[in-house]
């Protein structure tokens, strides 16, 4: 054991300051190519085991039943300032994926769901994860560069996305539109956060 | 709310459609490599599935003096973690890529070390999303990037 087995293991003022962005979507909507586009590093694939655990099983409070699946996920990170680090986590979309990924999701600032105009029901586990746990989160449609086959309130409209939602087009390609959707993320969360500072300063 | 105004399949105006299962498909897009290192997880981890002290994915984590010192007495993934994380503060994420373990190994590990001291760890913001202040700064920092 080692002498120094009393130091803190509390964060110091002084050091990094890590925060997490999640960068959601279907399978090739561009998740990893979002996430280099402002990433100061080529994107890391790292594998987690992610537990799918029955919903409503934690009410009922008997028998579990688990399955565990390893689930890839890429990243990037992002030197913000002389201590915030920003993570983006690209998270795989598919399928049922969308309630295991709670694990990931404690502690992030909120999520960027990305959308291929063309099959944008790929999207839906994303959205529905998000929505159902009041995480902030935009809805940025993919250009590719290229034209939408649909416009905004198209979108908006077949996603039933809420008014309060931002829906912004976004070029996963280029680092200023990247930036620019980050950023309007980043109003929704500091919007939110103002909201509930009011209202605790009222209450 | 619930608006059923089309029946037409190719345009679904109604979420969410979980009941409706798609295919499977393989958890990343851009790259088919897959880490083996032919070491069960449970085994460089003791047998152990659980970490005394929590770390997130983002977690940042640096080798001590301490660490540094006993770099070479130590083996395995205990070693390469404080040799990765002896000149900058890496994330648990980034540790896990770069060893090709799976996060929950690291996770364990590095709670051990953190314990021994061989660790830093700067742990995210506890209420980060009431963070009003840290929340703008990383506007700001964004903006400027």
């Amino acid at each position: 054991m080692s002498v120094l087995s009393d130091t803190p293991t509390r964060p110091v003022a002084t050091g990094p300051v890590p925060v997490k962005i999640i960068i959601a979507g279907g399978f090739g909507v561009g998740k990893t190519t979002f996430v280099g586009a402002i990433s100061d590093i080529k994107p890391l694939t790292t594998e987690a085991a992610m537990t799918d655990l029955s919903e409503g099983v934690d009410n009922r409070g008997d028998v579990t039943t688990k399955t565990t699946t390893t689930v890839a996920m890429d990243f990037g990170r992002v030197a913000v300032d002389e201590a915030i680090v920003l993570y983006l986590f690209g998270t795989p979309g598919q399928d049922r994926f969308g309630f295991m990924w709670n694990d990931l999701i404690q502690g992030a600032l909120g999520a960027v769901v990305l959308v291929d105009s063309r099959r944008i029901e790929d999207s839906f586990p994303a959205l529905d994860y998000f929505e159902s746990r009041s995480v902030p989160f935009v809805v940025a449609v993919n250009r590719f560069g290229g034209q939408l086959y649909h416009t905004i309130d198209e979108i908006r409209d077949a996603l039933s996305i809420a008014h309060h939602v931002p829906v912004v087009t976004t070029d996963a390609r280029g680092r200023h539109a990247v930036k620019e959707t980050v950023l309007s993320l980043l109003d929704v969360v500091l919007n939110r956060a103002l909201a509930k500072a009011r209202g605790e300063a009222q209450g | 709310m619930d608006d059923f105004s089309g029946d037409d399949p190719q345009v679904p105006l109604v979420r969410p459609f979980l009941e409706h299962r798609r295919a499977v498909r393989p958890a990343h897009e851009d790259d088919g490599e897959v880490a083996l290192t032919g070491v069960r997880a449970y085994t460089m981890t003791g047998g152990r599935a659980h970490a005394a002290v929590h770390l997130e994915f983002e977690t940042m984590l640096q080798t001590t003096a301490a660490g540094r010192e006993a770099l070479t007495a130590m083996k395995f993934e205990r070693a390469d973690i404080l040799a990765l994380a002896r000149n900058e503060p890496l994330s648990v994420a980034e540790l896990s890529a770069r060893l090709h373990v799976p996060i929950g190994v690291v996770r364990v590990v590095a709670a051990d070390l953190l314990a021994e001291g061989m660790l830093e760890a700067f742990q995210p913001s506890a209420n980060v999303a009431d963070d009003v202040l840290l929340i703008t700064r990383l506007i700001a920092g964004v903006r400027a990037l």
